[in-house]
């Protein structure tokens, strides 16, 4: 039996984001299901919202790990800065505050038709790793900005 | 005709085989700015290149960049309209960059090798997704881009 995700030319997005949920537990990876079915959460170094995008040749995956900003940081000003000098500066990954002042930061997998465990295990595992390296860089501005 | 990149864990050397297979593709290229990366020429001007680590992980990264008109928007506006599209949207990483030109950034993941159709499809969506963001933020983007 092959271990890689294989989508249906017919699936939507939503069908292969289930699809997607249930092969990632199915190979080890803590899974969640949330109350709106396209997207399921995702545990690992760092909590995930995972959604499936784009079109049966060319699927999107959106991994995004959110944080409630902090009741002390109200400067929206510095936030669009600071935003702007990571996404800026570095190739890790898409960062934002939303108008509650809450910070996402988003990676996106783009593939085909199917999707093998190792370019899966790889793209996670650098979302930890990326999401840890820029805490760690930026750590006073995220215990700044982070609640 | 796969772009092979097993063992390549350098970036230059890995962008430099991308863009001998670009060339072998039938895409033109042209030499960018600064470094090793590349533009591609096409509908619009990407400017590529490959972020590769010692565990066979490629990352190919692509950016187009634009001129803005001066004085139609402050660094502060411009910093909470990139926000506002990078929360609002989920293609692509826009920001300012220090020579206050707008950045539109994409990344494909890959481990040793690249198919031809994968490629072709990722240039051909964000093409797509830039057809998009100009369109939904015309108003704007019309006014502020050079």
């Amino acid at each position: 039996m092959s271990l890689k995700l294989s989508l249906d030319v017919g699936m939507d997005s939503e069908a292969a984001g289930q699809a997607l949920a249930k092969w990632a537990a199915d190979i080890g990876f803590h899974v969640k299901a949330l109350s709106s079915p396209e997207r399921f959460g995702l545990r690992s170094r760092y909590n995930y919202t995972v959604t499936m995008a784009g079109t049966a040749e060319m699927r999107r995956i959106i991994l995004i790990a959110a944080f409630n900003g902090s009741p002390n940081h109200r400067d929206p000003d510095g936030k669009a800065r600071f935003a702007n000098q990571i996404n800026m500066d570095y190739n890790v990954c898409k960062i934002a505050f939303d108008q509650d002042g809450s910070l996402y930061l988003e990676f996106v997998l783009y593939f085909e038709a199917e999707l093998t465990p190792s370019l899966w295990s790889t793209f996670v595992t650098k979302a930890d790793e990326g999401i840890a390296w820029l805490n760690q860089k930026h750590k006073a501005e995220f215990d700044d900005l982070i609640a | 005709m796969n772009l092979d990149l097993i063992g390549i864990d350098d970036n230059e050397a890995a962008t430099r085989s991308l863009r001998e297979w670009c060339q072998q593709l039938g895409y033109r290229t042209k030499d960018a700015d600064g470094d090793v990366s590349f533009v591609v020429v096409g509908a619009r001007r990407w400017i590529i290149g490959i972020k590769a680590d010692r565990n066979s992980n490629h990352r190919l990264v692509a950016t187009c960049i634009f001129g803005t008109t001066p004085g139609y928007m402050s660094k502060e506006e411009w910093h909470k309209f990139c926000n506002d599209i990078n929360a609002r949207l989920n293609i692509g990483k826009f920001c300012l960059n220090n020579a206050d030109m707008f950045e539109i950034q994409f990344s494909l993941y890959f481990l040793e090798t690249l198919n031809p159709r994968l490629f072709r499809n990722f240039l051909a969506q964000i093409d797509d997704s830039m057809a998009h963001i100009l369109k939904e933020y015309r108003v704007v983007l019309e006014a502020a881009l050079e």
